[in-house]
Order: C-alpha cells, then structure tokens, then sequence
C-alpha cells in the first residue's frame, strides 16, 4: 500500500512538472496553432541559465525567475522576429523552429560545455518524509503544489479573460479580426511569451527529474507533445490531465515492468490516438484556412509557376515541346553519369550521399509536397529498411543484394501500412506530432533492443552489395551507378504518380478535402496509399543508405534525419519532385563543408540555414529555377496531331500572365 | 464624413480600383451597387486598411487614413460587415459580440443587451458555436459583431445575402435607424433594398465610379440601370 | 407524381437538445425541380447536409432511387447519383478552374487509385468539361485560379462541380447567393441548361429564382414541412405570406 503510494506520488509530481512544461505547447498550439517544437529547447535555456543565475546568486527563487525570463525572451525574439509572419504555415513552423532547437542547443554547448549537469535542490527542500517504508522528498511535494498554483493561476488567465476567445478569434479569421480593431500583433507575442516563461520556469525546478543536459531538449518536447496529444490542446484541464496520466503511467510502468518502461507511455499515446483521436478533453484540430487567407497565398505566388506542371498535357506536345520538358533532367543525368567515372574517391562517396538522400526527399515529397501530409517520422521508413539490411547481412549472413533490396523495401511497406493507418486517425498538426512520435519510437526499439539491433553499437559491417554475378566485386563507381539507376527509377515511378490523376486527386485532398469527399473520393484511402508509397520509396532510400555506411545506427531512424528530409523538401520545393533533388545536393554539400571547416559550429549553420530558408525562400529553390528555365522556352510549336484529345489549348506562359 | 479621393487599390499586380472618389457624409447611408467582380468589396476593404491604396487618399473627418494598421482604423471608429460574414468558427455566438465590444467613452451606445435586443435568435443562440448557425443567423451576427464597436461609420458588404426577404425587411429598417447616429456605407446586390434604404447611391463598374444620384433618380435612369446593373 | 428518385422518411436530426429536423417526409420526382424556401435556420442547409452525408441522421431513413443510403459516406451516395453544391464556396482555390472541372468529373469514377494515367488524356472528361464552361461562358477562363474569379463566376463553379458527375439528383444550396438580383434569372437559365434530365433540390431567398425554377415547393419551418404545393398555390398561402415573403416581397412573388 505505502508503495503504492509513493509511486502514486512519484507520479503525480512528475506529472506537475509536465504540466508546466506542456502548457506552454498546449496554449500555444491549441490556440495560436503554432507548432513550436522548439518548446523543448526552451525548456533547456530556462534550466541551464536558471542554475548558473541560481550559482551566482545563492537563491533559488532567483534562479527559477532568471531562467524563466531568459526563455521568455527567447520566445519573445522567437515570435516577434519570426514566427509572426508565418502563421498558419505549418510547414515552415516546423522549420523555423526546427533551425532554432539546432541554434539554441549549439549556443548551450557553446556556453556550458557537452557534459550533463546536476539539477539542485534547495536547502530548505531537501528533507524528506517517511511514508512507511519509504522516503519521499519534499521538494516532490513542492512540484505538486507549485504545478496546481500554476494550472489554476493559468486557467483564470485563459478562461476568465476575453484572452482566449481573442486569439482563437485572430486564428479563424485574422484579417477580421483586425478590422474589428483588435491589435493581434501584441497578443500572439504576449502570450508565446507566456508561454515560454512558464516553460523556463520548470526548467530548474524540474531539473532533478528530467536532468541538464543537451538532450533534454528534444526529450522534454517530446514529453510535452505527448501530453498534449493525450489531454488535448487547448485546454488547461485537458493539458493537467493529460500530464497527471502520463506521469502516473512512467512511474507505475517503471516500478512493475522497468524493462519495458519506456514504451509504457507510447502505447498510452497509440491508445488514446485510436480511440480519441481529439484528447481526452480535446476539440477536433484543424487548421482552417478562410478562402480569402487562400486567395491572398495565391495573389502572394501570384507571379510563380502554379501547380499545373502537367497541364502542359492538355494539348498534346510537339517534339521541341518534349525535348524542352526533358532537358533538365537527361542534362542532369548526363553530368551524374559523367562524374561518375571523374570524381576523386572522396567526393564520389560524397555524390553517392546526395543521391540517397535524394531518393528520401522525393519520396517525402509525395506525401508532404503533393498530399500536404507533412510528416516528421519520415526516416522510421528509411531506417526500418536499413535495418532490415543490416539484420540479414550482419546477423544471418545474407549478401546477395537482389534478397537485400525487396526484403528492405517490402518492411518499409509494411512499417508504414501499419504506421499511416494510425497516424490518419488524426490531420493537420496532430499528424505531424504523431508522426514525429512514431519515428522516436522506433528509434527508442532500435536503441533497447540490443540483441538484434546492436543497440546504441548499431549493426557493423554490412559490405557493399553483392549482384551475384561470380566474379564481379561491385566497387566505389560501381555502387555509385547503382543508387543512380535506383534514383532514376524511384524518380521516374514517382513522376509518373504525381501526374497521374491519383497525383492530382492527391492535390485535391490538400487543397480541400471535404470537397474531394463529397465529390466521390474515399480521400482516406488517397491519403492512405500515399504514405504507402512514400514509405516504400523511402526503404530504397534505406537500403543504400545501409549499404554506404556500413553500418546501421539508431540516429538514422531519428528525428535529425527526418528533419534533414524535409529541410531538403521545403528548400528544394514541395510539390515540385526536382525541388527536392537540389534540396539534397545543397543540405548534403553543405554539410560536408562545414564539418570540414567548422565541425563544431554545424549545427548552428545548419539552424541558420533552416530560418533564412524559412523567411526568405517561400516555396523553395524550385520556381525561380523553373521561371529561370521558361525563359528558354520555345515558340508554342502548331500542333500536327491531336491524337483524339479535343483542343483544350495550350496553357498559357507564365511569364505574361 | 468619410472620403475617398482619386484610390487605385491593386491586388498583387492587377489593378482592382481605378480611381475612385466617393463621400459618405455624416448621418447617411450611401449605398454602392454594381455587378459581381466590379470592385465594391475592394472599396469596402481598401477603406479599412485590409489592401490599402497604392494610389490617392481616404479621409476620415479630415484625417488621412490610408496607410494605417486596419485595427487602428476599425479603432478611429469604423465597423466592418464582410462579405461572407467573417464569423469566427470555434467562438460561440456571445464570444463573437464581446471579443468585438469596445464601450463610448460616455457609456451609452451598444451593449450585450441591446444587440441581443434587436436579435432575439443571437440570445437563444448565444453558447453555440459561430460556424453552426445557419446562414442568415451568421449574418445578424456579423451586423450585431460590428455594431459591437460602436463604431460611427459601419461598412456593410452584401449584408442581405442570404437573407430571408422577411430579414431583409428588417435589416433595412435597422439601418435606417442607424441613420440616426452613424453613417453608412453599402455594397449591395439586392437593388430594391438598397434603393430603399440609401440616400445616395455610386454605381461601380470595373473599378471606377460611373454613375452617381440619388435613388428616386436612378430609378428612373432606365438607360444607366440597364447599362450597368442588366435590369431594366 | 412519378416515380420518387429521392425520398426521405421521417428524417430527424438534432444537436444536443435542439431538434433542428424533425421527422421530414420528403420526395422529389424523375427530373422534378423542387425548390425548398423557409426562414432562416429553418434547417434547409442542415438538410441538405444530411441528405448529402455530410452529417449523421438521428433517425429516419433516406432512399436514393430506391437504395437506402441512411448511413453511407458522401462518397458512396455520389457513386450512386447523389450531388451536392454549397451555400458558401467550397472549392479548390489554388488550382486552375479546368483542373476543378477535371477534378470533379474524375470523382465519378469508382476507384481513384488510377497511379499511371493522366487526367489531362482522358479525351471523355476533356470533351465534357469543355461543353459544361462554355455552357457557362467560362470556357475562356480556364486556365484561371478559381481564386481569381469573380465571386459570381465562382458561385458558377461551385454548381458545375456538382453536377459535372451526371448525377441524378443534385442538391443546391442557395445557389445565386451573393449573385445580383438582377442576374438572378440569367443564372437560373444556365442552370436548367445544365440540369435537363436531372433532378433538382435547391433552396433559395431569392423568390425570383424560386419562383422561375421550381415545379414545386416545400416550406420548411422550425425543422418541419410545412406546406408543399405549386408555385402558384404557395405564393398564395396566407401563412407562408406570413412567416416568410412578408409584405415587402408580394412584388417578387407576383412576378411567377
Ligand atoms: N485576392 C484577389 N486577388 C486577385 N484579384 C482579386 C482578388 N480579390 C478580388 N479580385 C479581383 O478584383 C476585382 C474586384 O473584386 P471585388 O471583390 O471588389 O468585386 P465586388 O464588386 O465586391 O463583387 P461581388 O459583388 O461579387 O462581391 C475582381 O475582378 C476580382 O477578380
Ligand atoms: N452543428 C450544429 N449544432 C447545433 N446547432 C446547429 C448545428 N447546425 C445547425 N444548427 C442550428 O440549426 C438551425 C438550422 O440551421 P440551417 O443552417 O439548416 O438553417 P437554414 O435553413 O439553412 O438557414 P439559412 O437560410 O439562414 O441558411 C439553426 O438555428 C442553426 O443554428
Ligand atoms: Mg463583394
Ligand atoms: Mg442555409
């Protein structure tokens, strides 16, 4: 009984300490519908500047206000510089705040140095009480209270004010709101900030449970993501019981099965997600954008290519027509080719990475580009591919590539058959964060399961890819032709899907599903085939990635990658496929320059790199490419034969228009 | 006294308004009328400040407001019916008219109550949520939500789309007796309301004023009615 | 009256506690044109939404040509000729209008999984949209973002996507709403051009349109019918006069 009490405590402080670190996310992803994943890192500033204001100072209260103002600030800079202006653009929320966790980290490294450090405890906390058997420390209770305090000084704030009912005003509708004569502006600052402060708050005061260290940044958001999901967004009640729930469920899953304690949470979450996929006192979640906010995107594009790169079908093409539309790509296939047999070892190997990593952007591209699904578990698929790979060849002996190859691909068909049909239980943001907590699932399996997967050791020793053909060795430049067919291929399959009138539909589902519904689409099942596809074209990806490393370690199925994925995605240009080829070449490139220059500091470039690309690049490299490229245009050629298509014209020049 | 002096207002690069100038004095309703597309919801939102002038000057009582913030202009005492209503989905009816309330520095003018007053369905309807009501309710709302701002000049757009020819009725007789304290500016489509209730009337077509008198003259202009409203 | 293409029994629907329909028995012919009117939240759109499958009957039954289709999805009900347009424009805004024509035209197909072809090939959908705008003189904008249109071609839009499906019945939910009163008339003929042999629900304000359009009508108040009736008998009724012309409106009325 006393035990049970104790780990019923254990659980309930621990879940105070979620509370505070989730309402942060909860208010402002359930009412701004910002998707900041950068709460996490926030939470890391308001720790590491709260211990080292609480070491100068000698106070604890001072120190906890000190890390509460500096992650407020960060907030402050965060959505008053930057996040302002990409509201309801999901895509590049994520970005954005996806380069200021990499900033934010590096300059923490930079300052305290990689080693963890120890939370502290103050002097008048520390006793503890005896419950039986069992002591229980008082600053426990001091959690406990101190997260009530806040849950109820929170909930006055959001539901007692007009606050709430204003912001969720400014969402639905911005422009009316303002002309109402409501400063939005103001607010969405204030309360990010807000946010952020109560963030850094708990970042001391939870620091004996959660630790200092570089990488409770991405823990604890993804601790809060979870509660959030599980309670619902929105909500102070919804967040406090949802962060009660899963702080009960780690402790009692660490006292009666700590081998599988880990997982304890997740199946919590996969539970919630598949029979309430809203939370527990969640409303549905969806971003709406009002027709006058998709005009308006489009007026701003109003000069850019539009997504009617198969249109130029309608009339059937003429010869220069065909050759115009394929010169880019028999071009660039012509340099692969050629650079092949010329490039030094070195940068062949270099080259060989671009084109895997290729593969994955265009594969996450037909999900996120095409289907708007933006997914950030994307690299489960590719990393269950290449462990697939790296079990038979390392474990079961198994070389021969043509056994390798379709057994990689077929599991990342099934992973993700399985993965996309509870994700699509849920749409917009959930997705993503649900998306983003399969692939650390998935990373954790690969992390624990040390019999089969090697652990944190990862599988060594996979040799390059045996063709079966006596004799022949498959070397450096035989390797490197042998991801570039797989790349024309998957890129060739792909192409053809996209312009398909599947690939169109798809566009319809991302552009106004319910309309598709009752037009007659089953835009489950579009949505549903997509991730299959792009799942499998991802386990391509795997396989050779397997192959050029050598090796398969559990950060390939991390979060790095599939935010490496989709930075190479949104710099490139979704819904474009050779968008995402060039996103590959300059993230791949970029990062082999600067870890040979600067092998530190990558991070922060690379977290640079994501915010201009965010701010400055609206849809990528790719349609200033193409309008460079319709410059070349021939003239519209007469056309000879219509082959039984019915005139529908040739689609204007952009240019004019 | 509202004003617009020579506004060419452009949507990206396509010009939408080719100089207008228009007056909408203190205690009248002016009304606005033309085909779809010719450019009145252009008017009502460049007034507004939501797609300012690229070109010329709107005043309000002498005061030059092109250029401002829409919220500073909505707080110099303008209110703003959308077309399409702009109701917020996730706010219950009653959210919608207090998140809008702004109070007269005397104290008087609307409240609660007497928005609830002239809408007895938005008081039944006051816990649901803004996107569940019907159409028309959605529409009284958007009137009840601006007058909310106790604003001097109200902007309507198309407030009778969606209406039943009985709410029409009413709605006409509720902005005559706005006249009384504010002024008035309204596009409309539904001619014989607009003829019924406005002191003056612009027609707009392609983005300029073409025609302007009052509504007893209009309606015996047969050949401008044709021109640029196709009836006769 | 003929064979009944849409019929409904008894159809409920409530939210929480508030009946918004209750218990509607309701037909519409082969190629009949019924016009709904009734005050506002009424519960034309809600029935409209139910028809559609957009949300849940409560309880009642729905038959489409004879197949109960009381609890299938809304795509299920358009396989089986059942269409619907909507009060307020729901359309693709960021793509070309022939790419909304196209989209809507593929929609009628069973299986949507079609990963090779292209939609631009299928020489029956080019044919088909191709009469469909220039029926409605919007041929020459085809290449247009729907966002772009003016509000009255786009309220033309949002009817052709419903009915670019050949469907039996299509449902249209104040389809002038936003059009001048003037145009009114204009619209009504594009769309018995577009609608002949199918059949019509719609409902409307605008008496005008009503009164051009519809063989029948039926008035919807407080969730119930009622009163049906031709357009001369209804323009008559001394209750509808009430709850719904009043005064203002015998003139609209009269001109039927
Ligand atoms: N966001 C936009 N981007 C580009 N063009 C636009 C945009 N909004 C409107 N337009 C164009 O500006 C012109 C004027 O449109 P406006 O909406 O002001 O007309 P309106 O008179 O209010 O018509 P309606 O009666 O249909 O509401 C139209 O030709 C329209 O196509
Ligand atoms: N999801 C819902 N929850 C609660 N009430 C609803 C919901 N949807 C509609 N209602 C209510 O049901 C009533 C009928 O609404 P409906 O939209 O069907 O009216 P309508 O006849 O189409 O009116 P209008 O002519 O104004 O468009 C309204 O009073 C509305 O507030
Ligand atoms: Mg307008
Ligand atoms: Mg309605």
């Amino acid at each position: 009984m006393e035990r049970i009490l104790t780990i019923f405590l254990i659980g309930i402080s621990f879940g105070s300490i979620l509370f505070l670190l989730s309402a942060g996310l909860s208010l402002t992803m359930g009412l701004m519908r910002i998707v900041n994943l950068a709460h996490g890192a926030i939470f890391m500033v308001g720790a590491y500047v709260g211990l080292a204001v609480t070491n100068i100072t000698g106070h604890f209260t001072i120190g906890l206000l000190g890390g509460a103002v500096a992650a407020g600030l960060v907030g402050l800079i965060m959505e008053a510089g930057f996040l302002r202006r990409l509201y309801k653009q999901e895509s590049g929320q994520v970005l954005l705040t996806i380069g200021f966790i990499y900033i934010i980290m590096n300059v923490v490294q930079w300052i305290w140095g990689a080693k963890p450090l120890s939370g502290i405890v103050p002097g008048s906390l520390s006793a503890v009480i005896g419950i039986g058997d069992f002591y229980f420390p008082v600053f426990r209770f001091f959690m406990i209270g101190f997260g009530l305090l806040m849950a109820v000084l929170l909930w006055l704030f959001q539901d007692k004010t007009k606050v709430g009912a204003t912001i969720r005003a400014g969402m639905d509708n911005r422009q009316v709101a303002t002309a109402l004569g409501i400063n939005l502006k103001r607010l969405f600052t204030a309360v990010f900030a807000l946010g952020s402060f109560v963030a850094g708050l708990c970042g001391l005061l939870g620091a004996p449970l959660m630790g200092i260290n570089l990488q409770v940044g991405w823990d604890a958001l993804l601790l809060a993501m979870i509660v959030v999901i599980v309670g619902g967004t929105g909500s102070v009640q919804g967040t406090l019981l949802g962060a009660m729930i899963i702080g009960l469920v780690d402790a009692f899953g660490k006292a009666y099965f700590p081998d599988i304690a880990y997982f304890a949470i997740y199946v919590a979450l996969i539970l919630i997600l598949l029979f309430r996929p809203s939370g527990l006192l969640g409303r549905p979640f969806s971003i709406q954008k009002t027709a006058e906010e998709m005009t308006q995107s489009v007026t701003l594009s109003a000069k850019m290519p539009l997504s009617i790169p198969a249109a130029t079908g309608l009339r059937k093409p003429g010869a220069r027509q065909r050759l115009y539309r394929l010169a880019p790509f028999i071009g660039a296939a012509c340099v692969l080719i050629m650079l092949g047999p010329l490039l030094p070892s070195f940068y062949l190997g270099m080259l060989t990475k671009v084109l895997i990593y290729a593969i994955f952007a265009i594969s996450l591209d037909l999900m996120m580009g095409y289907g708007g699904l933006t997914s950030m578990g994307h690299a489960a698929f590719l990393g269950v591919a290449g462990y697939t790979v790296g079990i038979l060849a390392v474990k079961e002996g198994i070389g021969l590539f043509w056994v390798l190859l379709p057994a990689g691909i077929v599991v990342a068909a099934l992973i993700s058959a399985i993965i996309g049909y509870i994700c699509l239980r849920v749409s917009g943001t959930y997705f993503l964060l649900v998306t983003i907590a399969f692939g650390q699932l998935l990373a954790i399996v690969a992390t624990k399961w040390y019999k089969v997967t090697g652990g944190t050791d990862g599988l060594v020793g996979i040799k390059r890819p045996d063709l079966g053909i006596p004799g022949f060795n498959l070397g450096p430049i035989g390797f490197y032709f042998l991801v570039f067919i797989a790349l024309v291929v998957c890129f060739a399959v792909l192409y053809r899907i996209v312009t398909s009138a599947y690939g169109r539909a798809l566009v319809g589902v991302r552009e106004n599903e319910p309309r598709m519904r009752s037009l007659g689409y089953n835009t489950w099942r579009l949505k549903y085939v997509a991730i299959i596809i792009s799942g499998t074209v991802a386990g391509v990806a795997g396989v050779f990635l397997a192959y050029y490393y050598g090796a398969m370690v559990p950060s390939t199925l991390a979060i790095e990658m599939s935010t490496a994925g989709m930075l190479m995605v949104i710099l490139g240009g979704p819904g474009t496929l050779f968008g995402p080829f060039i996103g590959a070449i300059v993230v791949v490139l970029g990062e082999n320059i600067s870890l040979t220059y600067v092998p530190d500091r990558w991070p922060l470039i690379l977290g640079g790199i994501f915010i201009l690309c965010v701010m400055l690049l609206r849809g990528g490299f790719a349609p200033y490419l193409s309008r460079l490229y319709q410059r070349f245009r021939p003239e519209p050629a007469r056309i000879t034969d219509l082959g039984g298509v019915p005139d529908l014209g040739e689609v204007p020049d952009l240019r004019e228009s | 006294m509202l004003e617009l002096q020579n506004v060419e207002t452009f949507y990206g690069e396509r010009q939408a308004l080719f100089g207008v100038s228009l007056a909408v004095p203190k205690g009248a309703v002016v009304g606005m009328l033309g085909r779809n597309g010719m450019g009145k919801t252009t008017i009502i939102r460049t007034i507004m400040g939501i797609n300012p002038p690229r070109r010329g000057s709107v005043r309000l009582n002498g005061r030059e407001i092109a250029g401002l913030e829409p919220d500073r202009i909505a707080r110099l005492g303008i209110g703003f019916v959308p077309q399409g209503r702009g109701i917020f989905p996730s706010l219950s009816v009653k959210e919608n008219l207090t998140i809008a309330e702004r109070r007269n520095e005397d104290g008087t003018g609307w409240t609660l109550e007497k928005v609830y007053d002239a809408f007895p369905i938005l008081k039944k309807r006051q816990r649901q949520y803004g996107n569940l009501l019907s159409g028309g309710e959605q529409q009284m709302l958007s009137i009840a939500r601006a007058l909310m701002t106790n604003p001097d000049t109200l902007l309507m757009d198309e407030p009778s789309e969606g209406l039943a020819p009985m709410v029409v009725n009413d709605i006409s007789v509720i902005i005559r007796e706005l006249k009384a304290s504010h002024s008035v500016l309204l596009a409309e489509q539904h001619m014989n309301m607009a003829l019924a209730v406005a002191d003056y009337i612009y027609i707009i077509n392609k983005g300029t004023v073409v025609h302007e008198s009052s509504p007893e003259e209009l309606s015996n202009n047969v050949d401008i009615c044709r021109r640029f409203l196709g009836v006769c | 009256m003929q064979t009944a293409v849409l019929r409904t029994e008894n159809l409920s629907k409530s939210f929480g506690g508030l009946d918004v329909l209750s218990g509607i028995t309701f037909s519409a012919g082969e190629n009949e044109n019924v016009a709904i009117i009734g005050p506002n939240g009424a519960g034309k759109t809600t029935f409209f939404n139910v028809l559609g499958g957009q949300l849940p009957a409560t309880s009642g039954r729905i038959f489409l040509v004879g197949q109960e289709v009381t609890k299938l999805p809304p795509d299920r009900r358009l396989h089986l000729g059942l269409a619907r347009s909507y009060q307020i424009n729901n359309l693709f805004f960021t793509l070309s209008l022939l790419d909304n024509m196209l989209l809507a035209l593929y929609g009628a197909e069973h299986s949507h999984l079609h990963l090779l072809r292209s939609l631009y090939g299928r020489r029956d959908y080019a044919e088909e949209a191709r009469r469909m705008l220039e029926l409605m003189e919007l041929w020459d904008k085809r290449f247009e973002i729907v966002a772009a249109l003016s509000y009255g071609d786009q309220r033309l839009v949002e009817i052709a996507l419903s009915l670019a499906t050949k469907p039996k019945v299509v449902l249209l939910d104040e389809p002038t709403a936003g059009l001048p009163t003037s145009e009114a008339l204009g619209f009504a003929a594009k769309i018995r051009r577009l609608t002949t042999d199918i059949t019509l629900v719609f409902c409307a304000h605008d008496m005008d349109l009503v009164f051009n359009l519809a063989d029948r009508i039926a008035v919807l108040y407080f969730g119930e019918i009622l009163c049906e009736g031709t357009p001369g008998e209804i323009s008559c009724n001394a209750k509808v006069q009430e709850i719904y012309l009043g005064q203002g409106s015998k003139g609209a009325a009269g001109n039927a």
